[in-house]
């Protein structure tokens, strides 16, 4: 039965919010009614090769979803899941190489090493204003400008790229086995992300010293030096401050992930719940972002542990700062596009609560 | 004319009859696949994909009323004809046997020029 609900989901996602539900319980229940009398037919039981064999005959979900709208459209049910899926990819990565180019753009006045963000901002103040409100008009001007010719060009297939034929010669049930469910999790992920919640935990937590790394390890090869191994910890005693709540996440997240593998589907409950998580996660990251600097190395330590210059333990130094914040903003972006994806599909499914007795 | 034009061709004269033919199906209750099995016994075949959406426009227009019903453990959506349905059958059936009537004599028409 899982193939009828993969069928009628296909349908349903290319059909408008406002009837979703109930042409998808129709399509449920005629399919159910062949599938019976078929098998009635044959004397077989109800199993896959039924279904895919009513599916094929029943026809593609792009055909069915395109007979259920009647009227025309700019971009019509063919074609607007790739439009959408175009959009989907297209505006968040200029929005993140809008936000690397602001930031690009800020930091185009000397940064030193161990500055502060509140005497950074003190001393540019007009020229981060100018920047970022230069950004904000780029950065709509060129999403409408994406959107615009998207949209065009997407218009313009469906003006003149011919009917639907081409896609039903493709169509085949048995293609179904490779889409999965909007509700189905996907254990593997699950598990790999308990494994480094769990590992991250157990670091950050009681070996937080041996995140670190060894500068002077080039010259010890060189040298067969062992014993000059210098290894350096990393984090600062601001990040040692954050643990207990990116700890709370982690078991948070650990506790969602078991109970989902246990139920084996997303449910309401728990899409909340992974909503909550997000949230908490988003505001560590700005809070970081906003905190002092999370890494703990210092230019005289650097040169001690070997670096031959310390220009060259400022450059790095630098680096792993900056680095570390380019994480943490990226962290927010995809968190956030993440979060408002999971927040739709929840108002998504609320909305499409099945009509039917 | 090639094959796939001439089914073309046939395909749009029968999609023609369709909203007639179950319009005149549904003077009482019927589920979609009992409707399709009632039609194909009468020797027009339809499928579902056309019959779905077709019922669903009728009734947008208000010609059938529909409502789901529980059946064997399972919801199925019956529909009827409206009372305006009801009211404009016997218009249709007049004005189909007018372009009957009129379709016999061009078409003898034509094959006797």
């Amino acid at each position: 039965m899982n193939l009828i609900e993969t069928y009628v989901s296909e349908v349903g996602r290319q059909l408008r919010q406002k009837n979703r539900a109930d042409i998808e319980a129709e399509i449920r229940s005629a399919l159910q009614d062949m599938l019976d009398e078929r098998s009635k037919q044959t004397g077989k039981p109800i199993n896959d090769e039924l279904i895919f064999a009513v599916l094929q005959e029943y026809g593609s979900p792009e055909k069915i979803a395109a007979s259920y709208q009647g009227k025309r459209f700019l971009i019509g049910p063919r074609l607007f899941p790739a439009f959408i899926k175009v959009i989907q990819i297209v505006l968040p990565i200029m929005g993140v190489l809008g936000l690397i180019g602001v930031g690009f753009s800020l930091g185009r006045p000397k940064l030193t090493p161990g500055i502060d963000i509140r005497t950074y901002v003190q001393l540019n103040a007009s020229f981060i204003i100018n920047t970022i409100t230069h950004a904000i008009y780029g950065f709509f001007g060129s999403m409408i400008s994406a959107l615009g010719s998207i949209t065009l060009i997407f218009a313009l297939l469906e003006r003149f790229v011919p009917d639907l034929k081409t896609i039903e010669t493709r169509w085949d049930a048995h293609n179904l086995l490779k889409v999965s469910l909007p509700d189905q999790i996907k254990s593997t992920e699950l598990i790999v992300e308990i494994f480094f919640s769990g590992l991250c935990i157990l670091l950050f937590n009681f070996f937080p010293q041996i995140i670190g790394f060894t500068p002077s390890l080039n010259s010890v090869v060189e040298t067969g030096n062992w014993q000059s191994v210098t290894f350096i910890p990393i984090l600062s005693e601001a990040f040692l401050r954050y643990v207990p709540f990116v700890t709370a996440i982690g078991i948070l997240t650990i506790v969602l992930d078991g109970m989902l593998i246990q139920r084996g589907n997303w449910e309401v409950w728990s899409r909340w719940f992974a909503v909550i998580v997000k949230v908490l996660g988003i505001s560590i990251a700005v809070v970081m972002l906003n905190g002092p600097f999370l890494i703990a190395v210092s230019t005289e330590s650097l040169v001690t542990a070997g670096f031959t210059t310390p220009q060259a333990g400022n450059i790095l130094l630098t680096l792993m700062n900056e680095g570390v914040r380019v994480v943490l903003v990226l962290t927010i972006i995809f968190g956030s596009l993440d979060l408002i994806k999971m927040l739709i599909r929840l108002f998504r499914e609320n909305a499409s609560i099945l009509k039917v007795p | 004319m090639t094959n796939e034009s001439l089914e073309n061709v046939i395909l749009e004269l029968r999609r023609g009859v369709i909203v007639l033919a179950v319009l005149s199906r549904l003077g009482e209750e019927q589920y979609g696949y009992s409707l399709i099995k009632g039609l194909m016994k009468h020797g027009l075949e339809i499928d579902q994909g056309t019959l779905y959406p077709l019922l669903r426009r009728l009734e947008s227009h208000g010609l059938l009323q529909s409502n789901w019903r529980i059946e064997a453990d399972r919801p199925r959506r019956y529909y009827i004809l409206s009372d305006e349905g009801r009211a404009l059958l016997p218009r249709l059936k007049e004005e189909w046997t007018s372009i009957v009537f009129m379709m016999n004599n061009m078409l003898n028409i034509g094959e006797i020029s």
